[in-house]
């Protein structure tokens, strides 16, 4: 999960890394109070935005009305719901300094550029030399000498290279101890009256470790976007999506749900939604097949059963059980193959539907009556 | 003779009491694998379908002679089960737990690295040789049969989907490793086909991959320098995936055009390596990849 600007600023005050004095606001008059408190020099800006500075975005305030005129123009385009005021440093000089997981050398990595305030892929395409990179180990942390060297050639003024070097330390511990995926000061500044601060901090936790973070994992919780039907599928530990097309998919596990989706578009159809149950029992296709009807864009609803480890015949039961019960409307598209696959058949022939083998033909089949 | 796992291995298995760490005891032996061992915390002294019960893995290592652990624990034991069964000496581990903190994923990487220790998953099915009547994961016995073909999967349900197509058109595999579905894991696509490279008995390899990440661009940059030269085939999966949406697997999330579908086609199109559009297509082509190579 993305953590919203101020509160990785929080954490990093933590941690001994300064940022500017600052607020957050949720409407114009929470921005004005805000300004009166910092009093005067502020800059405003868009929180969770990419490419703010670019959309002319950040704007500088001298005077309560300043302030009251940036709100009511950031707070009127869309997408835009919270701002960020802070104090207004003087920047003599802007660097980067992040962390992120290189997922190929399966290391998180330590980003230096003598450059900030940049997009920092941009950069490494076009003037690669202007970049640093020092991996660091997670069972050793990281090598300090490496380190030293990296920031020495960045070349810049000795009074700071060493609080830079101090506040990359202290940024490699805060990543490893939160769980880090993503923690990024770009720019840190360098200020006219010799201070060094994070001007912007972006940091992303893992979703997989939230549950030794409680105070992000709550978070986490209350910011859980998607539709309705994609939170109901979330809790059950399942993987939904809505999409704009006509054709449900119910499948298990998601390699084959996306081969299914990729067969669909080859053959011109269009999914209204898919449903990828982790595991599939009696009871779990019942459930799926509950959830699957709340989207009401299905003309028909196409199942995938390769009962590899369960069992065709099991999961027939639950078709059955819910064609039974909810005599739904919407027909029902069952490719079925692997353990136990006659019985499984003989099940779903007793309640007219005729299963298909084959997982091509299945597709095929389903995008036809779509079409229809 | 395949790679990984093959007639020497003889398993340990962490979480042996536990209902899928049972069940697939049984699977495991069904297919022929030697299971010398299970562990529990305090479970010394039980038999698990007679397999002896030990407290630690190093019990089960001098007791055993267990080579290679498989661990069907939490995600939140996974680095602890895997930092004792490495400090216990096991030369293999397969990671079957989905949901690893990335960081504790790289802190087993880099342990295992440290101590020659060959490491696969999170987030596995496993890995099967068929030759060697091994299995040391979940995947359905009864889909894999020995041959030439060794496959590297990021998708275990995918993977049954393609293999079962081979088998039925008598292709059989040297060794079939689901690499996991992870961004970040301890076997990944280039250093299979390293190992493959290397196998006398594979004479095709299948990468059956999925979009985000670039393991797929590395085999093609493996293929392309010559490193790899015996013939590639490849699938993968997500043409039709919405961007920045996680679809399942948390390997196959698209940021930007990092891990894009037309970086994958582009990078094994220069390589000369053929991509498989359709699950039927890949038998065609690995048909065609073996003859060619007789």
């Amino acid at each position: 999960m993305l953590l919203k600007e101020y509160e990785g600023k929080e954490l990093l005050s933590k941690y001994g890394i300064a940022s500017p004095i600052g607020f957050h606001a949720m409407n114009v008059d929470e921005l004005v109070t805000a300004f009166q408190n910092i009093g005067s020099d502020a800059v405003i800006k868009p929180i969770g935005m990419k490419k703010r500075g670019k959309m002319g975005y950040i704007i500088f305030a001298k005077t309560s009305d300043e302030a009251r005129a940036a709100g009511e123009k950031l707070f009127s385009i869309d997408g835009i719901k919270e701002l960020i005021i802070e104090q207004k440093l003087d920047v003599e000089n802007e660097v980067y300094v992040g962390i992120i997981l290189d997922y190929s050398k399966r290391l998180p990595v330590l980003v230096l550029s003598s450059q900030g305030g940049v997009d920092i892929e941009e950069m490494a395409d076009a003037s690669p030399g202007k970049i640093k990179r020092v991996y660091i180990s997670v069972l050793d942390g990281i090598d300090k000498q490496s380190l030293h060297s990296a920031v020495d050639s960045l070349r810049i003024d000795f009074d700071y290279s060493e609080e830079i070097e101090r506040i990359a330390l202290q940024l490699c511990k805060m990543f490893i101890e939160n769980d880090a995926e993503l923690l990024e000061l770009n720019p840190l500044a360098i200020t006219e009256d010799g201070r060094v601060a994070a001007l912007d901090c972006l940091l992303a936790i893992s979703d997989d470790a939230l549950y030794r973070h409680p105070e992000f994992s709550a978070l986490a919780n209350e910011r859980r976007t998607g539709t309705e039907l994609e939170k109901q599928a979330a809790e059950l530990g399942w993987s939904y999506l809505d999409m704009d097309g006509n054709i449900g998919i119910l499948s298990s596990g998601a390699g084959i749900t996306m081969a299914i989706l990729d067969l669909l578009k080859l053959h011109g159809g269009k999914p209204a939604n898919f449903l990828d149950t982790a595991q599939m029992g009696t009871e779990e296709v019942y459930k799926a097949f509950e959830l699957m009807a709340k989207n009401k864009n299905a003309k028909v609803i196409f199942v995938n059963i390769f009962a590899g480890l369960n069992r065709c015949d099991l999961l027939a039961e639950g078709i059955k059980k819910y064609i039974l019960e909810k005599k739904p409307s919407v027909p029902v598209i069952v490719r079925m193959i692997g353990n136990m696959e006659d019985e499984g058949f003989a099940i779903l022939r007793s309640i007219g539907i005729e299963p298909i083998k084959e997982l091509e033909p299945a597709v095929i089949k389903a995008v036809e009556i779509a079409q229809g | 003779m395949g790679i990984i796992v093959d007639e020497n291995t003889r398993v340990v298995v962490q979480g042996i009491t536990g209902n899928a760490g049972s069940a697939h005891t049984k699977t495991m032996m069904d297919f022929g694998t030697k299971i010398v061992a299970g562990t529990k915390p305090g479970g010394a002294g039980q038999e698990v379908l007679g397999v002896p019960v030990f407290n630690t893995v190093k019990e089960a290592v001098e007791e055993t002679g267990a080579n290679t652990s498989i661990m069907f624990v939490p995600a939140k034991a996974a680095k602890g089960a895997a930092f004792e069964a490495i400090d216990a000496g096991i030369k293999t581990i397969v990671v079957i737990p989905e949901h690893v903190p990335p960081l504790d994923t790289i802190a087993i990487v880099e342990k295992a690295n440290r101590n020659d220790v060959v490491m696969v998953g999170p987030n596995t099915p496993g890995i099967i040789t068929p030759r060697a009547k091994t299995k040391v994961g979940f995947v359905p016995n009864q889909y894999y049969i020995p041959g030439n073909v060794g496959v590297a999967s990021r998708s275990g349900t995918l993977t049954y989907e393609i293999v079962s197509r081979l088998t039925k058109n008598g292709i059989g595999q040297s060794t079939c490793l689901g690499v996991g579905g992870d961004p970040i894991v301890g076997t990944p696509f280039p250093l299979a086909a390293r190992r493959f490279q290397d196998d006398t008995d594979t004479k095709v390899m299948l990468f059956v991959g999925e979009i985000g990440g670039s393991q797929e661009e590395e085999v093609a940059a493996l293929v392309k320098e010559g490193v790899i030269t015996k013939p590639v085939v490849a699938y993968m999966a997500g043409y039709s995936a919405p961007k920045g949406k996680r679809l399942g697997h948390a390997g196959a999330l698209i940021s930007g055009t990092t891990g894009s579908m037309e970086s994958k086609i582009a990078a094994f199109a220069s390589a000369g390596v053929k991509v498989a559009k359709t699950p039927d297509d890949v038998v065609s082509l690995v048909s065609s990849a073996l003859n060619h190579d007789k």
